[in-house]
């Protein structure tokens, strides 16, 4: 179990805001299994607002590597994004 | 605590993200019984749940609380001609269709070049038949508006640059299919075209498009075409359901031209064809293209008349002369006190009224006096004055009727019957001189729209303000026992147009009214008299022995509120805001006034 990470972060509160959840229940293991509202077109909600949020162009296949924080933080920081 | 709407929308304003849209989708949601509730189905050919909180937010910012349901991805049909499907059994008051062409017909999109000029057509052909057959079955489910969206042209047309001197290129077939729609969709009541193409086109078409999303999930929408979208279909919820504005009240200087003609003189202030002046000129020029669709312009300005008039008479780049003004009020008076005397002298509420003022101060003083009027918030930079003003959509309609194209010259024309009551010296003696002709006939597919219009629109002489979508007055219409008739009325001064509307329902020998108006540029003629006068012949014929009504009274009705009472009618019941009125009609005591004349040839139609 990973310890919580900060709320202040850039990320949790993306993620937060299009799924309207708490952002201090957030970790780096969250994913569409564990936050109801991350279905399938939830996950497109996300990339949209990932996009916008870190001014980056993700490619279908990153899209398809999202699923979980932690793995989106990773490939956030592949495009230099300082979070 | 929760957030103020102002707060809200000012997040997204400030932000204007998917990530902001949705957190305030959901605060909205929380404070939706400030809202004016409307029910929207959204049916599409492809994927477009990212459109939803984009779609709430923008109803918001215009009163609606958008309840949407979302139907089955690719489902169009069967959500629109299944009685039991979910979308139709929601009872929703609008529909909107988001169609892509390579999902109605795959071929005109991939295999264009390989089709010949017959086949082309035929596809073409069956398109619009189809469309048209959905939408008349759709008529018969369901009396909601419907807006249907044309069809984008190829991002990349298939023959590159020589597209545009190919005569049967994709992007002329697609041209004219879309016309060919718009020209089809119009037998069909209550069905609007949005025009998607263009919103493609103002975007562009590269930034429209998420390729990758596309591929992955159908979903073609970057979050820009989103936003647009969103704010496009508001346009239509708000030309359906909400309230329209009539009148754009001005400031003059810094508004209509640039500097301060008090101080400026004539031959100071910034007017011309050269900038900064051309950006007043060009201000002006989408000024009167407003008045010219049925907008009517006042002015609301400190300054000496004098002055003022001046410019009016003698600027030689002026565009907007006085006779396109209703109302004027220039003085030194408080702009709140102005505003209440022009919307009396238009006979309209104000919150029929746009104000438009470069002073934020005065902006400021208005919205807090008068938060009826819709205070644009104008921008300091006088290039973006006409893009704000039209951006608004305050008087975007889903008409453009005669009347509209008319009206300016017909409030001219009511400024002159206004003199002559000055100088008739009792209002019989006015009457008799205004050589009053009228007409009453059945509405018919020419009449429609601009019945509609009166019957969403008139608030004064209303007797129950009733408003029906285009679906209910084309069933009503349809309805044997149902008849609803327009008044048109001609003066010496010009052409009213049709000005009044009557909807009778009979049942057991009783005729009952469901809709009799007038509108506002004739109260005060008693044709409401005349009008009534015909109503009783026509279902005496019919076989009625009495007439039934209602007035509901609303905080604008008070004109009509004497109707029943001084025609005769007993009051049979009601509480409060709403009586009920009878009369039989062997107790009929008026008749048609004696300088109404009726044009015969009309009434012979009925």
């Amino acid at each position: 179990m990973s310890a919580l990470i900060k709320s202040e972060d850039r990320l949790t509160q993306t993620v937060a805001e299009v799924f309207g959840v708490n952002p201090y229940l957030l970790s780096e293991e969250s994913s569409p299994s564990t936050v109801s509202s991350w279905d399938s077109l939830g996950h497109l909600n996300l990339v949209i607002a990932l996009e916008e949020e870190f001014e980056v162009n993700l490619s279908a296949e990153e899209v398809l590597a999202m699923r979980n924080m932690g793995s989106i933080r990773r490939i956030l920081h592949q495009y230099g994004v300082q979070i | 605590m929760p957030l103020s709407f102002e707060q809200i929308l000012g997040s997204v304003d400030e932000r204007p993200t998917l990530a902001a849209y949705a957190r305030a989708a959901r605060e909205i949601r929380l404070s939706a019984e400030q809202l004016r509730p409307v029910r929207i189905s959204l049916l599409s050919t492809f994927t477009i749940d990212s459109l939803v909180p984009y779609l709430e937010v923008e109803a918001a910012r215009c009163g609606f609380a958008a309840n949407i349901y979302l139907g089955p991805f690719n489902a169009v049909r069967q959500e629109l001609l299944n009685p039991n499907s979910e979308c139709l059994s929601r009872q929703p008051d609008i529909v909107f269709v988001a169609q892509l062409l390579c999902d109605v017909c795959p071929p005109l999109v991939n295999d264009f070049l390989a089709l010949d000029e017959t086949r082309l057509d035929q596809y073409v052909t069956e398109i619009v038949s189809d469309t048209v057959a959905t939408l008349r079955a759709f008529r018969q489910l369901s009396q909601a508006n419907l807006v249907l969206h044309n069809f984008a042209l190829p991002s990349y047309p298939p023959l590159g640059i020589y597209e545009p001197m190919e005569q049967e290129s994709q992007t002329s077939v697609i041209r004219r299919l879309n016309a060919r729609m718009v020209h089809a969709v119009k037998t069909v009541p209550g069905v609007y075209i949005l025009d998607y193409e263009r919103l493609c086109a103002d975007a562009g078409y590269r930034n429209w498009q998420n390729d990758k999303m596309w591929y992955l999930a159908r979903a073609p929408l970057s979050a820009e075409a989103l936003l647009a979208l969103a704010r496009m279909q508001t346009a239509f919820i708000h030309a359906s359901f909400g309230r329209q504005r009539k009148c754009l009240v001005l400031d003059l200087d810094n508004t209509l031209w640039g500097g301060v003609i008090g101080e400026d003189g004539i031959a100071g202030i910034q007017l011309g064809h050269t900038y900064p002046g051309n950006v007043f000129r060009h201000f002006q020029e989408v000024v009167l293209q407003l008045h010219r669709r049925g907008v009517l312009l006042a002015i609301n300005s400190k300054n000496n008349q004098t002055d003022a008039e001046e410019v009016f008479r003698s600027h030689p780049d002026m565009v907007l002369r006085e006779e396109h003004f209703a109302a004027t009020r220039i003085n030194w008076r408080a702009k709140h006190e102005n505003m209440v005397e022009i919307a009396n002298e238009l006979n309209l509420g104000l919150d029929s009224l746009v104000f438009f003022d470069d002073n934020p101060a005065e902006r400021a003083l208005m919205h807090q006096a008068l938060p009826e009027v819709l205070t644009l918030d104008m921008p300091c930079d006088p290039p973006k004055y006409a893009e704000v003003l039209l951006e608004s959509r305050a008087f975007d309609r889903l008409s453009f009727t005669l009347e509209d194209r008319r009206r300016g010259e017909m409030y001219r024309e009511q400024a002159a019957r206004g003199q002559l009551e000055h100088t008739a010296t009792s209002l019989q003696d006015f009457l008799d001189s205004l050589k009053l002709e009228i007409s009453i006939c059945s509405v018919d597919q020419f009449a429609f729209p601009r019945v509609l219009d009166l019957i969403n629109k008139t608030n004064q002489f209303n007797l129950t303000t009733r408003r029906h979508s285009a679906g209910q007055l084309t069933e009503m219409i349809a309805d044997p026992m149902c008849d609803a008739f327009y008044l048109r009325v001609t003066d010496r001064f010009g052409d009213n147009g049709i000005v009044g509307v009557a909807i009778l329902q009979l049942k057991n020998r009783t005729a009952y009214i469901d809709t009799f108006l007038l509108s506002c540029r004739v109260i005060g003629r008693t044709l409401e008299t005349g009008f009534l006068s015909f109503l009783v012949d026509w279902v005496k014929s019919q076989g009625a022995t009495a007439i039934e009504g209602e007035f509901i009274a609303t905080t604008k009705n008070a004109p009509a509120i004497e109707f029943f009472a001084l025609h005769g009618f007993a009051q049979i019941g009601g509480n409060g805001a709403s009586s009920r009125w009878r009369l039989n009609l062997n107790d009929v005591s008026f008749q048609m006034p004696h300088y109404i004349q009726v044009a015969d040839e009309m009434r012979a139609k009925v």
